[in-house]
């Protein structure tokens, strides 16, 4: 029952990056908590699907991806708070 | 009791075993010469939360009460929220493009008076429990399964 | 948040994500199928298996399954709009106890009456129903065989039975389940015109100025039509609509003029208009005096219960019931003149200023009207004469047979006119309007039957009161009831049903896709294919004949109800049905099978299995080997061809939306007995009334009289029953779709406050109603869509827990031999 109060933020991100920079951004950015990386294509784009708890880790970790070296940017998508 | 039943059927048609005559009416479940407890008076569902369609063309079930909802030759309360005018104040879902359409499929200003009467197609849910379960499957479980 | 909430949102958002980025969603998140070959559904035209009105749905199907269903916008009847039911007939088949093998009472191995249900093979089902049937043939003759069939049968169900009985097993003593519902509208037909089924169709509904409802709920009941009738009521505001009943109901949302009658006083209000007519001068005399005759019918005819009861042997014409002798205008006029507007006024109950607001509408020969009924008139003591006395009203203004002017027996179910009534499956009639107790109509069907003279017998069959009447007496032995559920529908279950089918001389059949309370008081239960599982026909109040083709296989052993009978016809030979003396005149019959003489006779198995479309199933067909549906239909179809009745060609209804006969040329009729508009009738005579020898209709003059059981201090509530909305009938495949039993549960009785207050009751107190034959338990209810005056409950009949035909009273019309199920004395208390 507790689990059902527990506040969660859905989010999905478009991020672009660099296309040969691709493999390197995609480990990184699943290897940090809380996302999932799906559907990259050769010009550098993918889907980021973060689930998170607050507000704040989700502006961090986004702010983490966009930091990485090759990233252009990412631009949310989809916010969900429940 | 709908387990009961499914445990029936089985038996039934499975492995062949005998049903008595005042258990094989799944509707009735008791002999036709007694006279059981009537349920209860059902409550009208009023969660207000949607339900999903068996297919698209399936008009919705209303979700929420309509008792003393007027609809006569001088007024329409579902109307009064569901028109296309209203919803803006109401928030409440805008009937379906179809209801401003005649019997030759012309729009219209308003909506059809064929479809004046709401309940005809739209009606309520209760708590009511099912007598027997329906196996019915959705275009998406078939596909599925065809997977 | 819960789990699978939690992923709707993730696929959500993924979803989303990627359609922005311009990238598909891969496979776990898709949203949306767009694969062609995936997504294409099959889609084939049915009618809906509910009412009389007959709609049309389109039907998707893949593997073998019903997926989804929607009003058909190229049918002129409901130009892609269903009700709530006929919206749900995707699930209708699909109930989880579906029956799937037949089943007989076992004990020990072996068919027992008091034993419990065993599954068994078709063999093993059909050699007991066989060895019982023979058994009854044997020893008593045609007379201790009989079958209760249904309105709701296909066409070529209908007549393979009617052949089966009336000539196979030379028994009469078939009647559908329509006589509790439209026996009585045929008798008015009969009586007033000559010929059966409505002279105007639906199109009168875009063309009235008023409709009049007696008896009839059409907003609950005929919902698709009542749209129509809304349509032209709100688009068109000189348009009046009045409602009469004995309760306010939801038709009455429409009403300008809504009248409430006391029970049975609708026979009065019928006259005071007619006097009101006259009076008034409205009469349309050139047309009365070209086309109409007057007759004055046998009064006090009594009530259609067993002979020994008191009411019929006080009754002056219980055996003379349907006498009538000439009379003129003026002796008319004077009959009619009792019922003015003071007595009727103070007999009915209805204000005066609403009974000549309602006579007006007739009166003014500018409204154009139309007059609609169903049960209030043809389930009543005297429906048949309910039904003469509205033709009166339309035949002495000449208001009939055209665009709006249009007298309309409303029906019941989807093929009581094209089955029940066409075919002639009443335990009198015979194909075409004829009848078994005419020498020449038998004649004539034996020919088209090309069997031999004599083999059908000129006894009018047990009707379906008589049938269980017989049942409980002894006198009908061996007993087949497909398509209905007559222990849930007949009156007076406790007294002249269940004994019957519980009699230990008796053996019952029942062919049911679901287990029915009817099913439970049998012997044998037979699994039945049951609409899209089948090649089906139907005929809808407005003489319209509508095709479909079977679209899924029926699950299991199940079969439908025409190979049920055409298989069975196989085990009997004629030497062990028919008299020795027609085969030693006929000897080319001898020792030949009912299969064969009925069905393998050269026409019904003349076409060819290539004549089927081939992208649709037909069990019964490839397994007998030819198109029956086609051979049974042609067959039937040549009765009425160049009689008024014609149909069209079979393979021009599969492509149609159906047509309404007479077909003459390709060409449907909408108005009968109209020049310009009936091929039938002659040039330069306006109107004929072709039915009747002098081509003139029919004014009857007929009293008011009282009902069979009205309330008195014991039992001091008028009892009504009836249906709504979301259920069909009984029950039995409505109230397996969850969305529609969960919208309307249970039965409840529906009561006026102020006789709940005085009683002590509140709405959702358990009660017990009880009548003089019989008492139940159900759950008080004093508010929603039905508003009963004091005095007076109503209570429906859907609920197989709650059975209100315990409480009804066997008492028939003595000329239709239709039930009253709209009047009984009850009292109510709580339980």
């Amino acid at each position: 029952m507790e689990d059902e109060k527990e506040i969660c933020h859905i989010s999905s991100f478009v991020v672009r990056c660099q296309p040969r920079a691709l493999t390197r951004v995609l480990t990184a950015t699943a290897a940090l908590r809380g996302v999932e990386v799906h559907n990259s294509d050769a010009s550098g784009k993918f889907v980021a699907l973060l689930e998170l708890e607050s507000e704040r880790a989700l502006v961090e970790t986004i702010t983490a991806i966009e930091q990485l070296p090759g990233v252009i940017n990412a631009s949310m998508v989809y916010h969900h708070v429940e | 009791m709908n387990k009961w039943i499914a445990v029936l059927a089985c038996l039934l048609l499975v492995t062949g075993f005998a049903v008595a005559d005042d258990e094989i009416a799944t509707l009735r479940g008791a002999a036709i010469d007694t006279e059981k407890e009537p349920p209860r008076l059902a409550n009208v569902d009023n969660r207000d939360i949607k339900r999903p369609r068996a297919y698209p063309m399936q008009p919705p079930t209303i979700p929420h009460k309509i008792r003393d909802y007027r609809v006569d030759l001088n007024s329409n309360k579902c109307l009064s929220c569901h028109s296309r005018k209203q919803t803006g104040e109401s928030q409440a879902p805008m009937i379906s493009v179809t209801h401003y359409q005649d019997r030759d499929g012309n729009f219209l200003a308003d909506v059809s008076p064929r479809r004046y009467f709401c309940e005809q197609c739209h009606v309520v849910q209760t708590d009511a429990r099912s007598l027997v379960g329906n196996e019915f499957e959705d275009i998406d479980s078939l596909l599925r399964k065809a997977k | 948040m819960k789990p699978n909430r939690r992923e709707f949102i993730k696929a959500n958002a993924l979803a989303t994500a990627a359609a922005a980025a311009g990238m598909s969603a891969p496979g776990k998140a898709a949203n949306l199928v767009t694969d062609k070959d995936q997504t294409r559904l099959t889609w084939s035209k049915a009618p809906c298996r509910f009412c009389g009105t007959g709609c049309s749905v389109n039907v998707a199907t893949r593997d073998n399954r019903v997926v989804a269903t929607h009003g058909d916008i190229n049918s002129p009847v409901n130009k892609g709009l269903n009700c709530v039911k006929g919206y749900f007939l995707s699930k209708i088949m699909y109930g989880e106890d579906r029956l799937t093998q037949p089943l007989l009472r076992k004990k020990g191995g072996k068919y027992d009456k008091n034993g419990d249900f065993e599954p068994v093979s078709w063999d093993e089902a059909f050699d007991i129903m066989e060895e019982k049937f023979k058994k009854a043939l044997r020893e008593k003759g045609p007379e201790a065989v009989g079958m209760f069939g249904s309105g709701q049968w296909t066409v070529w169900e209908g007549y393979a039975a009617a052949k089966l009985f009336k000539a196979g097993f030379r028994s009469n003593n078939i009647d559908p389940n329509a006589r509790h519902c439209m026996a009585s509208a045929v008798g008015g037909f009969m009586r007033t015109f000559g010929i059966d089924e409505p002279m105007g169709c639906y199109d009168d509904m875009e063309h009235a100025d008023a409709f009049v409802l007696w008896g009839s709920n059409m907003a609950e009941m005929h919902p698709i039509l009542w749209t129509r009738i809304t349509d032209r009521r709100l688009s068109h505001p000189h348009v009046k609509v009045a409602v009469l009943s004995t309760f306010e109901h939801r038709s009455f949302e429409l009403a300008d003029v809504p009248l409430v009658f006391t029970p049975q006083t609708d026979l009065a209000i019928l006259n005071y208009i007619a006097h009101y007519i006259i009076e008034s001068g409205s009469v349309n005399e050139e047309f009365v005096s070209k086309h109409v005759n007057f007759r004055r019918g046998n009064d006090d005819i009594g009530y259609g219960l067993r002979p020994e009861h008191p009411l019929e042997q006080a009754a002056k014409n219980a055996d003379k019931a349907g006498g009538s002798e000439p009379m003129s205008f003026d002796e008319y006029k004077a009959y009619v003149a009792r019922y003015d507007l003071d007595y009727v006024s103070k007999l009915s109950g209805v204000p005066q200023e609403r009974l000549l607001e309602l006579a007006r509408l007739y009166a003014d020969p500018d409204v154009k009207v139309m007059s609609l009924w169903t049960m209030g008139f043809n389930q009543h003591t005297r429906g048949v004469w309910c039904n003469n006395l509205v033709y009166n009203i339309h035949l002495l203004t000449g208001k009939i047979s055209e665009p709006g002017n249009s007298p309309f027996s409303l029906t019941g179910q989807p093929s009581a006119c094209g089955t029940a009534r066409e075919v002639g499956t009443f335990s009198h009639r015979l194909p075409a309007d004829m009848v078994v107790n005419n020498p020449e109509h038998r004649k004539i069907a034996e020919k088209k039957w090309k069997l031999p003279e004599g083999v059908i017998p000129g006894w009018v069959g047990a009707h379906a009161v008589l049938q269980n009447r017989k049942l409980k007496d002894g006198e009908i032995n061996a007993y087949w009831v497909q398509v209905n559920n007559n222990v849930q529908a007949g009156p007076n279950l406790n007294e002249e049903t269940l004994p019957g089918y519980r009699n230990p001389d008796n053996f019952i059949v029942v062919s049911d896709a679901y287990p029915t309370v009817t099913a439970q008081a049998a012997d044998l239960i037979l699994p039945t294919a049951m609409w899209v599982e089948k090649e089906g026909a139907y005929g809808n109040a407005e003489r319209r004949t509508q095709f479909w083709h079977q679209l899924v296989e029926a699950p299991g052993e199940s079969k439908s109800d025409l190979w049920q009978l055409v298989e069975f016809s196989r085990r009997f030979r004629t030497d062990e049905v028919w008299p020795a003396e027609i085969l030693e005149a006929n000897p080319a019959y001898r020792g030949k099978t009912l299969y064969e003489v009925l069905y393998r006779n050269g026409q019904v198995d003349r076409y060819p299995l290539s004549d089927m479309d081939e992208a649709y199933g037909n069990q019964e067909s490839r397994e007998f080997g030819f198109y029956l549906q086609k051979g049974l239909f042609e067959e039937y179809a040549s009765f009425g061809r160049g009689k008024a009745h014609d149909l069209d060609d079979f393979d021009n209804y599969h492509a149609n939306r159906g047509l309404r006969w007479p077909v003459v040329d390709g060409k449907e009729t909408r108005w009968r007995f109209r020049e310009g508009s009936d091929p039938y009738v002659e040039p330069g005579t306006g109107w004929q009334f072709y039915g009747k020898p002098d081509g003139r209709a029919v004014i009857f003059a007929l009293p008011y009289e009282p009902a069979a059981e009205s309330p008195d201090e014991e039992f001091d509530l008028w009892l009504s029953t009836g249906r709504v909305l979301e259920h069909w009938h009984s029950g039995s495949m409505t109230r397996r779709v969850p969305e529609l039993n969960s919208a309307f549960p249970n039965a409840v009785v529906f009561m006026h406050p102020a006789d709940a207050r005085k009683r002590n009751m509140r709405r959702g107190d358990e009660v017990i109603v009880e009548s003089r034959r019989g008492r139940l338990r159900t759950r008080l209810e004093t508010r929603g869509r039905n508003r009963v005056p004091e005095g007076l409950v109503f209570m429906p009949w859907f609920d197989a827990s709650q059975l209100v035909n315990k409480l009804t009273l066997d008492a028939t019309d003595p000329l239709s031999k239709e039930t009253d199920f709209k009047k009984c004395a009850v009292k109510v208390r709580k339980a």
